[in-house]
């Protein structure tokens, strides 16, 4: 299934919550909505289950088969984990997720099948007749992602899935979306972990203030944000930084040795060109491009946009 | 179809929700036993009471009373120079028409057996008394026999006691009011926790706010009504025994089922009506234990006074106006039919208007609810809730 959002915007007050949003998300796919928080991410996700309106633009689905748009999104098409999410603290795990299941109009059987086999995958079969209060934390928010999927949905949204999970349960949850991906379904989730989301999503929409500032595949959207490039050269001979900032090309050398040094040049540079210029200052032993990560582009991005 | 077969697994699980097994039967236990410890409770303390020695001056021979030994003495002076550690008390008796009929007690202290000794002397006494006049045995029995008055009610071919048309009255009321007390409780519970748990974002991306309102409606009625009939239940079980146990007749009200019938539709539809009002409030509370707005919620018992204020003229003008107003017919006009004095048009039109009512505060409780279920950490001014209800954006 195909989920397209084309021009949403939404305002609450006097705040533009998203401000003229457009991205597609299709059936096999990881898309990740990234930001901070206020970025805009959640209202997005709201608007996309139902929740509430776009006040402009529309958030259309296809089906995948023949692409022609649904008149709505049935609650058996889609999972959504709210970021403001809990189940009945005094009714047992089974007792939730029966209910749940009913709701979404699965066959009691069926049902009761696909809450076992997620049980047995989440290693919590035998929580199953305790009371939800009784589970801990990161149990209690793999039981609301259970909730979320057992019902087989094409679609999956979820609104933060690694907060307040332990390093151990986001590689789990992580292993989940990457088998959801490979069956077809169509993942959106929202996040602050970049380096999580980094080694998952097909797609990725940075936000900021309500607006998209990058989106595409982790490459493209790299390509979008890298306005200066880092790297590291180790010269075989001692060198003065004076001497290798005074190249055009090169914004700042830190001197890590004598002979090491990092450099900030602009993103426009040729590497090769970088390289010639520096073998001319001394000769290279080493000269290494440093891949910096989504988090950190991401910071520039956003403390550039702040600067302009 | 979709919509009520969603409204039926709601209600079911509002309804288990709530529905505790264990709980209901150590309720049941409980009351049992409060119940037996309070029939019971005067056998137990005369056999646990010691018995008290009082001496006694006296020309004629006392009765046996329970825990009680008359110790007959010569004087009083001598027998209270013992009170308190050999005698209980010292009583003195006169019984002769010369000396009058009348008895004095002294006594160490006050205690509860002195209060049951006076009444049964008294009794015997004043027996004595008559015992001892020129009269024969026809004319004592008519002095004993109190004089009574006592009205009753004469409504075409059925004559009952006036006290006895006021049970059932007495009865339908107190059940409703038990129904409409747990529809506060419950119905508040329900929602407000369900925002407190966080369970409402989830649960309204799959069903809409009239499957949900109407589901939670049926549930907490369910469960309104089975606290009802468990109370009338508990009622009618307790009066039974209290009958064996007294050695009294088995004297119950017979049943009109065209009373039960009527009765039971009214406080139905009225549940549901309120029920439907405190979902719609409900939602608007972000916190129960801090929101002001919680005695609002109590607004609905008012209604069921209202009942109450009528009770003893049930053919008067205000009885008459509150079984056709529509927040107020529930609880007035099953008390009117089981007076008998209403006829089969006036309560089809009560019925009628309060069905309106119901589906009218059932639509509007709708929107308040579809407005202030997702509000986390704030609630919705008076001017937001009073334009919701009455269907302006």
């Amino acid at each position: 299934m195909y989920v397209e959002v084309n021009n949403v915007t939404k305002e609450y007050a006097t705040v533009r919550a998203v401000d003229q949003v457009s991205l597609v998300a299709k059936g096999g796919e990881i898309l990740a909505l990234l930001g901070p928080n206020g970025a805009g991410k959640s209202s997005l996700v709201r608007m996309m289950v139902g929740l509430t309106q776009p006040d402009s633009g529309q958030i259309v689905y296809r089906s995948a088969a023949d692409q022609q748009p649904l008149t709505a999104l049935p609650s058996t098409a889609f999972g959504y984990l709210p970021e403001d999410r809990g189940l009945y603290q005094e009714r047992t795990v089974l007792d939730n997720l029966r209910y749940i299941a009913r709701l979404r109009g699965v066959h009691k059987t069926t049902a009761e099948q696909s809450i076992q086999r997620w049980l047995d995958r989440f290693e919590l079969t035998d929580r199953a007749s305790e009371p939800m209060r009784q589970l801990s934390k990161g149990n209690q928010q793999k039981i609301q992602l259970i909730a979320t999927l057992l019902h087989e949905p094409q679609v999956v949204m979820l609104d933060e899935p690694f907060s307040g999970l332990d390093p151990m349960n986001q590689e789990f949850v992580l292993s989940v979306l990457n088998d959801l991906r490979s069956t077809g379904t169509t993942v959106i989730l929202s996040a602050h972990q970049m380096a999580l989301v980094e080694r998952m999503a097909n797609k990725l929409v940075l936000m900021n203030k309500g607006a998209v500032i990058a989106q595409g595949s982790l490459a493209e959207v790299r390509q979008q944000l890298v306005q200066q490039q880092r790297l590291q050269v180790e010269f075989t001979q001692s060198v003065q930084a004076e001497q290798i900032s005074i190249l055009t090309s090169v914004i700042e050398a830190v001197p890590l040795s004598d002979t090491r040094f990092e450099l900030t040049c602009d993103d426009q540079l040729a590497a090769d060109k970088l390289l010639m210029q520096l073998q001319d200052i001394a000769p290279v032993a080493e000269f290494s491009p440093q891949r910096q990560a989504l988090h950190d582009l991401y910071l520039q991005a956003v403390r550039a946009e702040v600067n302009s | 179809m979709k919509h009520w077969r969603q409204v039926i697994r709601i209600g079911g699980f509002e309804f288990r929700r709530f529905f505790k097994w264990k709980q209901e039967l150590f309720s049941l236990v409980l009351i049992g036993a409060l119940f037996g410890v309070t029939a019971g409770w005067g056998v137990l303390k005369t056999a646990l009471e010691e018995t008290h020695t009082v001496a006694v001056v006296a020309p004629v021979t006392l009765p046996e009373l329970a825990n009680i030994k008359w110790q007959p003495v010569s004087d009083t002076t001598t027998a209270l120079t013992e009170l308190g550690e050999n005698y209980s008390g010292v009583l003195r008796v006169s019984a002769s028409p010369e000396e009058g009929y009348g008895a004095e007690l002294w006594a160490a202290n006050s205690s509860g057996w002195q209060d049951r000794m006076q009444a049964q002397l008294q009794a015997w006494l004043q027996q004595q008394k008559l015992e001892a006049l020129p009269l024969d045995a026809s004319q004592i029995a008519l002095l004993n026999d109190p004089v009574r008055v006592s009205i009753t009610v004469q409504r075409g071919e059925e004559e009952t006691s006036r006290s006895a048309s006021k049970v059932i009255p007495m009865l339908i009321l107190v059940s409703i009011m038990v129904g409409v007390f747990g529809s506060f409780g419950l119905m508040m519970t329900a929602i407000t926790q369900e925002k407190q748990q966080r369970v409402t974002e989830q649960l309204l991306t799959i069903i809409r706010p009239p499957e949900w309102i109407d589901g939670k409606i049926l549930g907490i009625t369910l469960h309104c009504l089975k606290s009802m009939a468990t109370v009338l239940l508990i009622i009618v079980l307790v009066s039974l025994l209290m009958m064996v146990i007294e050695g009294r007749p088995l004297d119950f009200p017979s049943i009109n089922w065209t009373v039960l019938g009527s009765t039971t539709v009214f406080a139905i539809v009225g549940l549901v009506m309120i029920n439907a009002l405190m979902a719609g409030f409900a939602a608007t509370i972000d916190d129960p234990n801090h929101s002001g707005r919680t005695a609002m919620m109590l607004i609905p018992a008012l209604f069921v006074g209202a009942g109450f204020g009528v009770m003893d003229n049930l053919q008067g003008i205000l009885a008459q106006i509150l079984s056709w107003f529509p927040l107020t017919s529930f609880a007035v006009m099953p008390l009117r039919i089981a007076d008998g004095s209403v006829s089969w048009w006036e309560v089809l039109g009560s019925l009628l208007l309060l069905l309106l009512m119901t589906y009218t505060i059932r639509s509007a409780a709708i929107r308040l609810f579809s407005m202030g279920i997702t509000m986390y950490g704030k609630e919705p001014s008076w001017r937001m809730m009073g334009r919701a209800f009455i269907g302006r954006r």
